[in-house]
């Protein structure tokens, strides 16, 4: 059944509570209605007994035509009940020969048998007076020799009127009592069925928050366990949900991080096969090697010059540091910018490591990589550079080396390079040194 | 030749016989108003008293048929079954007509009443009698003055069925040397009461005539609680009365009014026709010697009353 804007707890409520009540409420109108119907049926029953008693009470008087003890007796019978209103002797024409109290405000018909009229306020019974017929033996009936004769019947009426007031106050007591027991049979069974209630409206509702959390990616939300209630295995059944989902979950990331590990370093391996660093566009150390291998060869088989450039960012980890990754990135893209820029087609500039780069410029001989260094130092230290708004200008020290046939090595070359760089360094920075 | 003699005698003989027998079984019907009670006492003692007929008894329809020739006589016993004969007869015609029909055990005032609705009906004058319940005036007053010596005052109530009865009653009490002081009627119920009272306050006795619109079973309680407040005795017609609460009662028990019928159906069988309508020859006293200690009156035994009266009148 659809009954909107009812949680469950109401649902429960009314679950509990409205059987009861519709069965208490049927129960109650029955028997009320039949007590009511009893009472009324009391009620005139006593009427009518009042009534059938003043007959024969009444009867000499009527034969004897001595109205002063009707009267009496319609007095008598009147003060001797407080809900006889009125009580009067007919004869039977229905002439009114004795009353006490008002007369009858009720029209009721006078019959041969006992007449009962009830209104709101008053009941009003009438009935007929007949002779006692004394009970003579059968020798008698031989004298019954003529058609009933018109002294059997009815020889006059009584008419009472009875106040239906206390009636009624009782009637309405009973309804009253009824009601306040319905009321506070429904305020009770309210208040019973809510503590049943409680003992699953709360733990659902321990439940639902779990589930929503767990819903909001909280794993780790469980349902205390401490009830020993009706609701005991859902609450172990949502638990043991979650173990399984938290448990997957992990697994699921296990797998994916080996997975991106992995990717990680077939991609490094793919970029350590390529020759070109990704980031700066420059050849990588690997190609580089190739190169200058290959030119040292050259270099020494036809005596030619080879100078060769070790460069190194100043402060470059203070720049990532201050200004995060991907400013330090844009910085080397710069650089080498600048450094691409400033060298001549047969040079080649490689980056080395992180922030160390390398050119090799082949024919060239001291001088000329000197003054070159000399140009690419100025350029970088004049040009601060705009990276995302932020103003970050950064120097570059520079270290020089030639070839020399006495040491016909790269490596030689190399470690005359970086010396020349340490110095440099050493030296305080953004300068260019021989070495 | 003694042989033919013989021969003719016996023919004669036979032929008287035939002549004489159907004459011998003559059928009677006995009709009743209903089974059981006094009727049926009185119809057995009825058919007990009765030989040479034959006699046909039962409740009205059982008997009154007229798929075969009509009784000689029909007898019915009670009031109801005498109207109800005779409206039954009313329509036959032929020898239906001359059937005579006896009345038992019934007031005279229910006979009477019947013969009067007779004649003015037109039809053939039917003969009818009766063995009627009612005793005879003369010897009410013999009781009277046979059991309550000092009450000279007789007060009778009457009705248009007892009053033609007044002047007899006057000359049978006047023989006796009492008087009827008071003898009010009444016709309608409000009369009841004050003519009773004034007819208490003039008298000695209550004469009960049996007159129904004033005594029966429903008036009668009120009128013995009249007569007691009055401290007069009420003298009835009934042994049941006496019962209820009056002093004293002369009456004939069913068996004796069947006889007193009996004896009619024999007159009349004799040939001599039915006589006409019969008062009882036998009869009881019956007397309530509490209510007449209470009256403060001292009652003699009832059997020594009866047999006095009897003997006054020359019956054993």
């Amino acid at each position: 059944m659809k009954l909107p804007g009812i949680g469950f707890r109401g649902r429960l409520l009314l679950g509990a509570v409205l059987p009861a009540l519709m069965i208490a409420s049927l129960l109650i109108t029955v028997f009320l209605e039949r007590y009511q119907a009893d009472l009324e049926r009391s009620f005139r029953d006593h009427s009518q007994t009042i009534a059938r008693q003043i007959g024969p009470a009444a009867e000499y008087a009527l034969f004897s035509g001595s109205y002063e003890t009707l009267r009496m007796l319609a007095e008598g019978t009147r003060q001797g009940d407080a809900s006889i209103v009125s009580v009067s002797v007919l004869d039977r024409h229905g002439k009114t020969l004795a009353q006490s109290g008002p007369p009858p405000q009720q029209e009721v018909a006078l019959a041969s048998t006992l007449q009962v009229k009830s209104g709101l306020l008053l009941t009003t019974v009438a009935a007929p007076i007949r002779q006692t017929a004394m009970p003579l033996d059968a020798s008698a009936t031989a004298w019954d020799g003529s058609a009933g004769s018109p002294m059997s019947g009815v020889v006059g009426y009584v008419v009472i009127e009875v106040s239906r007031a206390d009636l009624i106050a009782r009637q309405g007591e009973i309804v009253e009592i009824t009601v306040m027991i319905l009321l506070g049979g429904f305020l009770l069974a309210t208040w019973v069925s809510i503590k049943i209630a409680a003992g699953v409206t709360r733990p659902i509702a321990r439940i639902n928050r779990v589930v929503a959390s767990i819903g909001r990616g909280d794993l780790d939300a469980r349902v205390p366990h401490d009830s020993a209630g009706v609701l005991a295995p859902l609450e172990a059944g949502i638990n043991d949900m979650a173990e399984k989902i938290a448990a997957a979950q992990h697994e699921l990331q296990d797998k994916i991080a080996a997975a991106t590990s992995e990717l990680r370093q077939q991609k490094e391996a793919a970029e350590a096969m390529a020759r070109i660093d990704v980031l700066t566009g420059l050849a990588n150390r690997r190609a580089f090697d190739e190169v200058a291998h290959h030119e040292v060869q050259r270099a020494l088989r036809y005596g030619t010059p080879l100078a060769l450039v070790m460069v190194d960012l100043d402060f470059f980890k203070t720049i990532n540091d201050r200004f995060g990754h991907h400013v330090g990135d844009q910085v080397l893209v710069d650089f080498a910018r600048i450094l691409a820029a400033s060298v001549r087609g047969v040079d080649l500039a490689g980056r080395w490591g992180g922030e160390e780069f390398i050119i090799l410029m082949p024919g060239a001989d001291l001088d000329e990589a000197v003054q070159a260094a000399e140009r690419m130092r100025l350029k970088v230290a004049a040009a601060p550079t705009k990276i995302d708004g932020v103003s970050c200008g950064y120097t570059a020290s520079f270290g020089v080396a030639a070839f020399s046939a006495r040491e016909p090595t790269l490596d030689a070359l190399l470690g005359k390079a970086d010396r020349a760089l340490y110095r440099a360094k050493d030296q305080g920075r953004n300068r260019v040194e021989i070495g | 030749m003694a042989i033919r003699i013989l021969f003719r005698l016996a023919l004669a003989c036979l032929i008287g016989m035939t002549l004489v027998l159907p004459a011998a079984a003559q059928q009677v019907w006995v009709v009743l108003a209903e089974e059981g009670g006094v009727h049926a006492e009185a119809a057995a003692v009825l058919q007990a008293n009765l030989e040479g007929l034959t006699v046909t008894t039962g409740v009205g329809p059982t008997v009154l048929s007229d798929k075969g020739e009509p009784p000689a006589l029909i007898v019915t016993v009670g009031a109801a079954a005498f109207e109800e004969t005779l409206n039954w007869l009313s329509g036959k015609r032929g020898s239906w007509e001359r059937v005579p029909v006896l009345a038992t055990l019934l007031p005279q005032a229910a006979y009477d009443r019947q013969v009067l609705r007779q004649a003015s009906g037109g039809a053939a004058r039917r003969v009818l009698s009766a063995a009627v319940l009612d005793q005879p005036l003369g010897r009410q007053m013999a009781l009277l003055k046979r059991a309550l010596p000092e009450r000279r005052r007789i007060g009778v109530l009457v009705g248009p069925q007892t009053r033609p009865q007044l002047p007899a009653l006057g000359r049978e009490a006047a023989a006796r040397g009492l008087r009827v002081a008071a003898a009010p009627e009444v016709t309608l119920p409000e009369e009841l009461y004050p003519a009773l009272k004034a007819t208490l306050e003039a008298s000695d006795v209550l004469l009960a005539l049996p007159e129904p619109t004033v005594y029966h079973a429903a008036t009668l309680q009120n009128i013995l609680l009249t007569t007691y407040r009055a401290r007069v005795p009420l003298v009835a017609f009934s042994s049941a009365y006496v019962k209820a609460g009056a002093v004293l009662a002369v009456y004939s028990t069913p068996a004796q009014v069947a006889r007193r019928a009996a004896e009619m159906v024999k007159s009349w069988q004799a040939g001599r026709g039915l006589p006409p309508p019969q008062m009882p020859r036998e009869f009881a006293v019956a007397a309530n010697a509490k209510v007449a200690a209470s009256l403060g009156m001292m009652l003699d035994d009832a059997a020594a009353i009866a047999e006095d009266l009897r003997r006054q009148e020359g019956t054993p």
